[in-house]
C-alpha cells in the first residue's frame, strides 16, 4: 500500500508533540507500507520561518518529500485575528483569514496533493488545526484519515472546522476524551473512528544507574519534561511545588526537562536540566518519584506514556479531561485541581514509596496493553483498509 | 500501603482521590478553605454586588466568565435594523464614514477597553482576598473562643485551689 502523511513539521529535530507522533508512526507503518511524509521546510512553529531544503530526502525509511513555505506568520497580523475569533463575535471571513495567518501557507504542498493523489491509497493527516490540513484534507477526502491532536480550546470551536470534521473517511483519536469532545462541538459521531494514540520508541540503551552521576540528580526528585512555558501549567506547578516545599520542609528536587520559555528562579530544590539526549531522560523519569504534568490541555500525553514505560507513576493536572481519564483508567497515578490536592497527592508519593512503585507498575501494565507498536499499527491497518474502500463513499 | 491496595491486589486510584478530598473537607472544617471554595465564594459576593447594582445579566455572565469577550472592541460589524434597499444604502453609508469615525475613536477605545480590564481583574482580585481575609478571620475568632472555653475551667480550678 502506499500512503502518504501530512503533516506541518516533520525530522529529528522537530522534538514532542503531534510531529515526534507523526514520525514514529509513519516509521513504523514504513516497515510494511510504502511511506511518503509530506511537510514544509519550517522548523519554527511561531514563525514557520524555512530552515530545510525544499526537495526529498529519506529519514529512518521514509521518503520525506518537503515543500518551501510561502511566507512567514507575521505575529502582528495573526495576533490580533486570533483574539478576534476566539474571544468575540466575528465573521466566517474573519475565520478564513485566521487560517491563513496561522499557517503554514504551504500552496507547493497542495499543488503536489492535487496532482499526485491518485498515486497513493490512503492519506493520513496530523493536527487538525494547520493550514496544510485544513487544505490538504479536501483534495481527496475519500481516502483521508484525520489524526486531530485535539485539545479542549476555543480554536476548536471555530465554525469552519464543523464541516471539515465530517470530510475524512475516518479519525484516529488520541483518546476517549479527545472523541467525546470532538463529536460534541462538531457533531460527526456518524464518523468512523478508533482511539489509538502512540506507541513510544524506547532507546536500545536507558543509563539507569548512570543518571545520577551524569546529570548531578541526588536525593528524591520529582520531573517534569517539555516546553516550560505558562501555556503548559509550568508556572502554577513551580508556584504549588515550591509552597508545597516550604509547608513540609522535603528534601525534594523538581527537575525540569526541556527549553525555558519562561523565566523562573532556579534554586536547591527547582532545576533547570534543559534538553538532554531521550536515554538520559528516561532514565532520569526511571530514577525519580513521579512525573508531573501540570498541562490543562493535551490531546495525549507521550511523556505520561513514557512515565508509565518507565514503570514510574505520575502526578496529572485533573482539570485535562484526557489525562484525568487516562489516570483513572490505568491506575497509574494522582491527579489535582487545586493546590490542596496536589499538596495532599504530593505527601502520599513520598511519603508512600511503595505507593508509588505500584501505581507506576500498574500504569506500566495499561501501557504495554493499550500502546505497543504491535497494538497501534494493528489499528492504523484497519483505518487505512477503511481508506482504501473509501469508507463507502466515492 | 496496605491500606491501599483493594482485594484484587490493585490499587485504586479513585478511591484514593476520594480520601484525599475527604482529607481536605476536613481542613476545611477547621476553617481552612481550599482556594476553589474561595473562588465560589468570591462569585458569590461579586453576584450580590451586581444585584445591587442591578446589572443586565447577559453582561454579569460574560463579566464572570474566564474570557474578556465582554469588553469593548474598536472592531465592530456595520448593521442596520432596516429591510430592504433602504438598508443596503445605509449599511454602505455606514462602511463609507466608518474609516474616518475610527481614526478618531479607536486610540480611545483601545485605552478604554485596557482600562476596563484593569478594572475589572483589580475588582475580582480584591473581592477575593476580602473573602480570604474574611475566612481567616473567622477561623481565627473561633480559635481565640475554643481557647477562652479551654482556659476558663482552668481558671476555675485554680480559683478553687486557692479557697
Amino acid at each position: 500500500m502506499r500512503v502518504a502523511f501530512v503533516v506541518q513539521r516533520y525530522g529529528t529535530e522537530i522534538v514532542g508533540g503531534a510531529e515526534l507522533h507523526c514520525r514514529w508512526v509513519a516509521e513504523h507503518l514504513a516497515e510494511r507500507h510504502q511511506v511518503d511524509v509530506l511537510t514544509t521546510t519550517a522548523t519554527d512553529y511561531l514563525t514557520w520561518r524555512s530552515a530545510l531544503e525544499s526537495g526529498t530526502s529519506e529519514l529512518n525509511g521514509v521518503n520525506v518529500r518537503r515543500f518551501p513555505v510561502a511566507r512567514e506568520r507575521d505575529i502582528r497580523r495573526f495576533d490580533p485575528v486570533a483574539n478576534k475569533v476566539c474571544f468575540f463575535e466575528h465573521t466566517d471571513e474573519e475565520e478564513r483569514t485566521w487560517i491563513e495567518e496561522h499557517g503554514p501557507v504551504c500552496p507547493a504542498l497542495l499543488d503536489y496533493l492535487r496532482g499526485h493523489e491518485g498515486e497513493y491509497d490512503a492519506l493520513i493527516f496530523f493536527s487538525y488545526r494547520y493550514w496544510t490540513s485544513y487544505f490538504g484534507l479536501q483534495v481527496a477526502p475519500h481516502k483521508s484519515i484525520l489524526v486531530p491532536t485535539a485539545e479542549h480550546d476555543r480554536v476548536l470551536y471555530l465554525r469552519l472546522f464543523r464541516s471539515f470534521y465530517r470530510l475524512p473517511v475516518a479519525i484516529a483519536f488520541n483518546s476517549p476524551e479527545e472523541r467525546i469532545l470532538i463529536e460534541r462541538i462538531t457533531g460527526n459521531e456518524d464518523l468512523p473512528g478508533e482511539v489509538v494514540g502512540t506507541g513510544i520508541n524506547r532507546p536500545s540503551s536507558v543509563p539507569v544507574g548512570e543518571v545520577e552521576a551524569r546529570l548531578d540528580l541526588l536525593g528524591d526528585y520529582l520531573v517534569y519534561v517539555g516546553r516550560i512555558e505558562p501555556e503548559k501549567g509550568c508556572a502554577v506547578m513551580i508556584d504549588h511545588f515550591l509552597r508545597w516545599q516550604r509547608e513540609t520542609r522535603a528534601n525534594v528536587t523538581l527537575a525540569l526537562f526541556g527549553r525555558a520559555t519562561m523565566s523562573f528562579s532556579e534554586n536547591a530544590h527547582v532545576r533547570l536540566m534543559g534538553v538532554v539526549p531521550d536515554p538520559e531522560k528516561l532514565a532520569a523519569i526511571a530514577r525519580g518519584r513521579a512525573l508531573v504534568m501540570p498541562s490543562r490541555h493535551e490531546s495525549l500525553s507521550m511523556v505520561v506514556l513514557e512515565s508509565w514505560m518507565m514503570e514510574r507513576p505520575v502526578l496529572v493536572n485533573g482539570d485535562c479531561e484526557v489525562l484525568r481519564g487516562q489516570v483513572l483508567r490505568a491506575d497509574g497515578g494522582l491527579y489535582y485541581r487545586r493546590y490542596e490536592e496536589f499538596a495532599t497527592a504530593l505527601d502520599l508519593l513520598m511519603g508512600e514509596p511503595a505507593l508509588a512503585d505500584t501505581l507506576g507498575r500498574q500504569g506500566h501494565r495499561y501501557f504495554e496493553d493499550n500502546y505497543s507498536w504491535d497494538r497501534i499499527v494493528e489499528k492504523y491497518e484497519r483505518l487505512l483498509q477503511m481508506a482504501t474502500r473509501g469508507g463507502g463513499r466515492g | 500501603m496496605d491500606e491501599w491496595t483493594g482485594s484484587d491486589g490493585r490499587v485504586d486510584v479513585a478511591a484514593i482521590m476520594a480520601r484525599i478530598r475527604e482529607k481536605i473537607r476536613g481542613r476545611r472544617d477547621r476553617g481552612l478553605y481550599t482556594d476553589e471554595e474561595v473562588e465560589e465564594l468570591s462569585a458569590l459576593r461579586l453576584q450580590a454586588f451586581a444585584d445591587e447594582a442591578g446589572i443586565d445579566p447577559d453582561l454579569l455572565s460574560r463579566l464572570m466568565a474566564p474570557n474578556h469577550n465582554w469588553n469593548i472592541s474598536t472592531d465592530y460589524r456595520v448593521e442596520t435594523h432596516r429591510a430592504g434597499l433602504g438598508a443596503r444604502f445605509v449599511v454602505l453609508l455606514k462602511k463609507l464614514v466608518r474609516p474616518w469615525v475610527r481614526l478618531y475613536t479607536d486610540h480611545p477605545l483601545s485605552r478604554q477597553a485596557q482600562i476596563n480590564l484593569y478594572l475589572h481583574y483589580l475588582c475580582h482580585n480584591l473581592v477575593r482576598e476580602l473573602v480570604r481575609l474574611q475566612i481567616e478571620h473567622t477561623a481565627l475568632r473561633n480559635r481565640v473562643d475554643q481557647l477562652t472555653g479551654e482556659e476558663a475551667p482552668g481558671e476555675k480550678k485554680a480559683g478553687e485551689a486557692e479557697g
